[in-house]
């Protein structure tokens, strides 16, 4: 009787793992057609996994957020968010190469990313959807000639005979749309204070370096430790934006015959890396600035051991939210306006504002009409409000043709003092469906950014009356850079122009001026070799007549 | 020996194989299978194509790596390296074992042991973070306490100064236990009527080390150390890729971690795998000398 049992409960427990295998392998995320109400029942309820290909972006804490509910309720589709934690260019290429795609990729519009995204298009990894774009107004939109800047339509939209894979995001709709980050040198106030230095009375490389001396030799504490007289976040960013008081600061210089060269040739370079060399040399600037990973580099903040910040202001205004908040008078405050070579006094700061973000269809990509669907409501005008401040009437309500936000969320989201926007995330913003919402519209469709508090906005504009007293104008000019990709030399000259970064940064570190200039030239010598020459006397002729970026500040 | 007479000997241990099946499995699918993709080296890998179906390259990315200008710099690193590591690290478990082999109380025996261990169950970045937090200059408890002992604070890591010596010390750290296991096995495997007869003899204990225990695990040593020499050419690219930054570029840039950047990092595939074959080469090249020089010094060799 027990063998019988035992067989009985052998062959019931083999169905019930067959049954449940089988189950497994069906696809639970088939298109279904969605019995709800509304414009949505036409709709096929689908699951896409979307890349968020943004290192450090994380998501909501909770499964259903009220935007994605409403996307959801608009679009048939629900996201599945994966967030990239470390090397964005790693992630894109481990990607293709391993095949572990998802249906849909979004990311940064430049660098190793874009030239990532760039090669899996052309080597028909994803999706064309040039025959489609008629049905998707919003996503034609964005990406028409006229909406997107010459060298990158070029290099990244239209560079496929006729076939369209890549779509741009967040490049301004209008001149009131573009945003400039602030990037800059600040300065925590108290200490400014007490070393007798009126931050707007540093001007000069000169004045700069005296700065952060008197700042070492006062010998000021936090937290029981010496504070570094200048730092910046993780892996160095963004310590090296001093650059711009010696060259114009774009990747290109004009050589004074009228011809280019990179800048990584110039005389400013070597000024500019010797300098930084003197900086870390004389304890300046904080050793480990270009080593150390973003917890340990936001505990220093944290804890007030900086006293000079290198990066953009929101990034600085976050990280000190909560010693600033503890320690009143301690609110970081910019530093300058410093000099920028070759700009003449009454300059406009040149700005590149032209979309910061890629998104495209993987060939993968389970259901490529509700992709297309989800993408060009994001786009829309209600898809855009919708990821920037929240669902109206649940978070914000269109008071006087203005969104006005709720008191409620309004409060909610300025006493969040995490600095990791958990509040916000868990609403649905910040979470990703930002950086896939077409052109930037925040102020010519939108009402300004409703969720900033009146306090930081004013810090902010405050900011931008030191930093940008003759305003800013947004670069349309090429950049050489994107044109000498076209060159037959650049395969080889790639993996050398590649390693200017890493050469600086050893330089740098260099036991001498002399071995610091050394690592440079050794490295200048191997980009000359892989043809370097050939192909800038190619991007010469190129851009000849052209406006070319030469003049260029952060951002 | 007939097809059928090996089979029928097999059959009889099945019980043997059987234990042996998960490391050939694993050998098999983590060391053969991969070999498939060796072609890509030769091959201008594209994502479309893949291994077998992107154009034929030849030699290019080979001469590519060797065109390079910090190539003799990232081999000459990769032998420093491993050499620092295989002469010091090497001896440091054979002595670990020997000294463990001498304490008599049990229990102390088998707390150093366990503690010894656990470093390598730990993976090389919560190393790294431990060792970037102790060894800080700013408020390390290292460098909190040389300052007591009036001393400046050092800054150890990313410091040309001290970079060997912290790649060595943290490798010996963290493998000096696991790899004791195997001398201590070959310890206990030695005939204590041996020791007897050299304490007959008026053999010290130092006497009995020298001439009862370390001929004891000479054997098992000597089929370490060619197997160590295969990685010369690797000198680990998990602690070298957080170890090493710009300030030890010129001595600390190895082969692993130039793989892993140019492939990974920059998308170069093909160079990867180019500059990954050769490093396996050397390496196999390396095993078969050595292999044949301890097979003439000592009789004692892998094949």
């Amino acid at each position: 009787m027990k063998k019988l049992y035992g067989k009985g409960a052998t062959l019931l427990l083999a169905a019930a793992l067959a049954i449940g295998s089988l189950a497994g392998c069906t696809n639970n995320e088939e298109p279904a057609e969605t019995g709800g109400e509304g414009g949505a029942s036409s709709k096929k309820e689908v699951t896409l996994r979307v890349l968020h290909n943004w290192n450090g972006s994380t998501g909501s804490e909770v499964d259903m957020t009220p935007v994605e509910q409403v996307i959801k309720e608009k679009t048939g589709v629900t996201v599945e968010w994966e967030y990239t934690t470390g090397s964005e260019t790693e992630k894109v290429n481990a990607i293709f190469a391993t095949q572990d795609l998802p249906d849909i990729y979004t990311g940064p519009a430049w660098g190793g990313e874009l030239d990532g995204i760039i090669k899996a298009a052309k080597e028909d990894q994803l999706i064309d959807f040039s025959d489609k774009l008629d049905q998707y107004p919003n996503l034609a939109k964005s990406i028409a000639k006229e909406n997107v800047p010459p060298a990158l339509y070029e290099k990244a939209i239209d560079a496929y005979d006729g076939k369209k894979y890549l779509l741009l995001q967040n490049q301004p709709a209008t001149d009131a749309d573009g945003i400039d980050w602030l990037y800059g040198f600040y300065v925590r106030k108290d200490i400014a204070e007490q070393i007798g230095v009126d931050p707007q009375s540093v001007k000069t490389k000169d004045d700069f370096y005296s700065f952060l001396q008197k700042i070492k030799d006062s010998n000021l504490e936090a937290n029981g430790q010496p504070v570094i007289p200048l730092g910046g976040f993780s892996n160095g960013w963004a310590v090296g934006i001093g650059n711009t008081m010696f060259y114009g600061g774009a990747g290109y210089v004009d050589k004074g015959d009228g011809l280019l060269e990179n800048a990584f040739f110039s005389e400013g370079y070597d000024e500019y890396t010797l300098y930084y060399r003197k900086l870390l040399s004389e304890g300046l600037l904080d050793a480990e600035a270009f080593t150390q990973t973003d917890p340990i580099a936001k505990e220093k903040i944290s804890q007030g051991r900086v006293a000079v910040l290198a990066a953009h202001y929101p990034a600085i205004l976050d990280a000190t939210k909560e010693y600033a908040k503890a320690n009143p008078g301690s609110e970081f405050v910019p530093v300058g306006p410093l000099e920028w070579a070759g700009a003449e006094s009454n300059r406009p700061v040149d700005l590149g504002i032209q979309g910061n973000n890629v998104t495209a269809i993987t060939k993968a990509a389970k259901d490529v009409d509700a992709a297309l669907r989800l993408l060009d409501y994001l786009a829309s005008d209600e898809g855009f409000m919708l990821t920037r401040y929240g669902v109206e009437g649940v978070h914000w309500d269109m008071v006087d043709g203005k969104p006005t936000p709720k008191k409620e969320w309004f409060d909610k989201f300025a006493n969040d003092t995490s600095g990791k926007l958990i509040e916000r995330k868990n609403q649905g913003l910040e979470i990703g469906f930002n950086s896939m919402s077409g052109m930037d519209r925040i102020n010519s469709v939108g009402g300004g950014d409703i969720w900033q508090d009146q306090e930081r906005k004013e810090t902010m504009d405050n900011a931008r009356k030191i930093l940008r007293p003759n305003g800013i104008k947004v670069i349309t000019g090429y950049n050489p850079g994107d044109v000498m990709i076209k060159h037959e030399k650049w395969e080889m000259l790639k993996p050398s122009m590649d390693k200017t970064g890493d050469a600086w940064k050893e330089a740098v570190y260099a036991k001498s001026d002399e071995a610091a200039l050394k690592i440079l030239n050794e490295l200048r010598e191997q980009m000359r070799k892989t043809g370097y020459e050939e192909a800038m006397q190619y991007t010469n002729e190129q851009l000849k007549d052209k406006e070319v970026v030469t003049m260029q500040l952060p951002n | 020996m007939t097809a059928s007479f090996l089979w029928r000997r097999i059959w009889r241990h099945r019980v043997f194989y059987l234990f042996l099946l998960p490391g050939v499995v694993w050998f098999f699918i983590f060391s053969y299978v991969p070999l498939f993709g060796i072609q890509v080296a030769f091959r201008d890998y594209t994502f479309s194509g893949g291994f077998t179906g992107s154009p034929w390259a030849g030699l290019k990315y080979f001469q590519q790596f060797f065109d390079y200008y910090k190539s003799e710099e990232i081999i000459r690193n990769t032998i420093v390296i491993s050499f620092l590591k295989l002469a010091i690290g090497f001896p440091m478990p054979i002595l670990l074992a020997i000294l463990l082999n001498e304490v008599h109380r049990l229990k102390f025996k088998k707390v150093v042991q366990t503690l010894s261990y656990l470093p390598y169950f730990v993976s090389w970045i919560v190393v790294v973070t431990l060792m970037q937090r102790l060894l800080s200059p700013y408020g390390g408890p290292l460098n909190e306490l040389l300052s007591i002992a009036g001393i400046e604070p050092i800054q150890f890591l990313y410091n040309p100064n001290w970079f060997y010596q912290v790649i060595v010390g943290s490798e010996v750290w963290k493998n000096i236990g696991w790899n004791s296991i195997i001398y201590m096995a070959a310890i206990a495997g030695i005939d204590q009527q041996q020791y007897e007869a050299a304490k007959i003899d008026g053999a010290n204990r130092f006497r009995q080390i020298w001439h009862v225990t370390l001929p004891g695990v000479r054997n098992i040593a000597i089929i370490l150390f060619i197997l160590s020499i295969g990685s010369l050419m690797s000198a680990g690219y998990e602690q070298l890729l957080l170890l090493s930054g710009p300030p030890t570029a010129s001595i600390g840039s190895v082969l692993d971690v130039h793989v892993i950047t140019s492939g990974i990092g920059e998308g170069r595939l093909s160079y990867a795998a180019a500059v990954g074959l050769f490093q396996s080469v050397i390496g196999l090249i390396l095993i078969l000398m050595v292999n044949r020089i301890a097979r003439k010094v000592s009789d004692v060799s892998l094949f």
